[in-house]
């Protein structure tokens, strides 16, 4: 039950998130994951993002992750419900204030997804010294 | 502030059991810094109990990664060392269970010292040469010895792990390990001609 | 079940001297000091012992430096995740919207701003109370290990002047107590051109 993303108008800065073989209905959740992840990287004080569920906790998921050769997918997002949610783990660069850094990401990705409701979480987990 | 940017290795100097405390907080570098500090030994008793060359890389990697995510259970951050060392036991003997094919012992020591025959001169020739082939008598006796005979002796000597560790690792008893213990041992000694 | 020629005239075995060796408990200990026999036994299996030390030296040369290539891939293939801990709350700008910082990132923090220091090394940092709870009182404890030579309290007080202001800009913590224990003395890094003896420290 997904509606699709509208354009935004405001996204000059980067190609569209949509490739033309997406659902009709809905875009896929990863292709919007990869949207946001473009959005908080350009975020002032976005130093990197980190895996939203890591996946070198077992040998098992890194040595997908070597044969597979893919990179986890930093931003969770789970558009199935009324309210879209997205959860990001950032690392904060040198001479940012990490508070004010997780506001402008929340803020980031809200306005990229406005005026779907959204629910962000993120959570810095790293801070550059 | 005086005093220029910590270097790289700014670690290297800093004890154990402090590392051990920064590496349970989280501190990537801190381990780092142990893993190089004690490789080595691992390296050599994992190389020791698996008997290959490649096995024993395994080995490490999976000891390190199983500390990696222990250590902050470390009561004593100064044993840090023979902790590590227990957990390359462990990691040992399981690599050699999960073998499919039965090694021969005598094979496998060829490809130990084989591959071990590039290594560095010592600095003093001479000593080197007599307990040189005092070592080289000492693992042609040591390869001849039981498997389960061998395996304690080298928890011990190397891994310098306690009955019960050992009685653990193995999934045997403590009198068994002090069996097996004082059997190779008397059996070394015999053929190195220390005893009779 | 017992060796072959393993007993000693005396009547004790090999097998009871390797148990002394590795434990020190001997069912009869008086006897050790009279008995030839078994001081015989004892030197040969020490002997063994002492060359198993020194085929661990080789095999341990042989094993290379931790600082090879061997360990710098062991390293990068164990891909180590940061070890989060808690999570601490920071301020939304809206309500739906969860916003944190992990133990962990403010943990680095603390050991960064001590690494600084000159002279100095963090060993453990701890937060303790609910760091959970917005407002709510903690403190933070830090170990401290000092190159000998460094005037000791003037780091300490360095040290949790500077961690106040770092942790008030990159935390909404209410951090009502820094504790710095200094709980290592570090011998001084030998340096070509040192010419005195203790750093001097201007005030």
């Amino acid at each position: 039950m997904t509606e699709p993303l509208r354009p935004s108008a405001s996204a000059s800065d980067h190609a569209p998130a949509v490739a033309p073989d997406t659902a009709v209905n809905g875009v896929p959740d990863s292709a919007v994951a990869g949207e946001l992840r473009r959005v908080l990287e350009q975020v002032d004080g976005v130093q990197k993002l980190y895996p939203a569920h890591p996946v070198w906790q077992n040998i098992a998921g890194a040595a997908h992750a070597a044969v597979t050769g893919e990179a986890p997918n930093p931003v969770a997002v789970d558009a199935s419900g009324d309210v879209v949610t997205v959860k990001a783990r950032i690392g904060v660069a040198t001479g940012h204030r990490a508070p004010d850094v997780a506001r402008a990401a929340a803020a980031a990705v809200r306005a990229r997804l406005e005026p779907r409701r959204c629910a962000v979480e993120v959570a810095v987990v790293h801070i550059a010294g | 502030m005086t005093g220029s940017p910590p270097a790289p290795h700014h670690l290297d100097a800093v004890p154990d059991a402090l590392l051990a405390g920064r590496a349970a907080d989280g501190d990537t570098a801190a381990f780092e810094t142990l893993a190089r500090r004690h490789g080595p030994v691992m390296r050599a008793a994992a190389r020791r109990l698996t008997g290959s060359l490649a096995d024993a890389d395994d080995v490490v990697q999976e000891a390190l990664m199983q500390a990696w995510r222990q250590i902050d259970t470390l009561r004593e951050p100064g044993a840090v060392r023979g902790w590590l060392l227990r957990i390359t036991g462990s990691r040992s003997i399981d690599h050699l269970r999960r073998r499919r094919f039965h090694t021969d012992v005598d094979s496998v020591e060829e490809t130990l010292d084989a591959g071990m025959a590039g290594r560095p001169a010592s600095p003093d020739p001479e000593s080197s040469a007599v307990s040189g082939s005092r070592i080289e008598a000492l693992k042609r006796a040591l390869a001849a010895l039981p498997e389960e005979q061998r395996r304690c002796w080298v928890l011990k000597e190397f891994n310098d792990q306690s009955y019960e560790d050992i009685a653990q690792t193995l999934n045997i008893s403590t009198a068994s390990v002090r069996g097996r213990l004082a059997r190779a041992r008397v059996t070394l000694a015999r053929e190195m001609e220390e005893w009779r | 079940m017992s060796t072959p020629n393993d007993t000693l005239d005396c009547g004790h075995t090999l097998a009871e001297l390797s148990t002394y060796l590795d434990t020190g408990e001997f069912a009869d200990p008086g006897h050790l000091n009279q008995c030839p026999e078994c001081q015989a036994g004892l030197a040969a299996l020490g002997s063994i012992s002492a060359l198993g030390t020194d085929l661990r030296d080789a095999d341990i040369a042989a094993a290379g430096s931790g600082t090879d290539d061997w360990m710098q891939s062991i390293l990068d293939n164990l891909r180590l995740e940061l070890r989060p801990g808690r999570s601490i709350p920071v301020r939304g700008g809206h309500a739906d919207d969860i916003l944190s910082e992990t133990e962990g990132a403010i943990s680095a923090v603390i050991r960064s701003v001590a690494d600084a220091l000159p002279g100095t090394a963090a060993g453990k940092c701890r937060l303790h109370g609910d760091v959970g709870t917005p407002g709510a009182p903690v403190t933070v404890s830090v170990d401290l290990a000092v190159v000998y030579g460094h005037p000791l309290e003037q780091r300490a007080a360095e040290l949790r002047s500077q961690l106040a202001e770092t942790l008030s800009q990159q935390t909404e913590l209410n951090i009502t107590s820094i504790d710095v224990t200094i709980t290592d003395i570090l011998a001084p890094p030998p340096s070509a051109d040192r010419t005195r003896t203790t750093p001097e420290e201007k005030p």
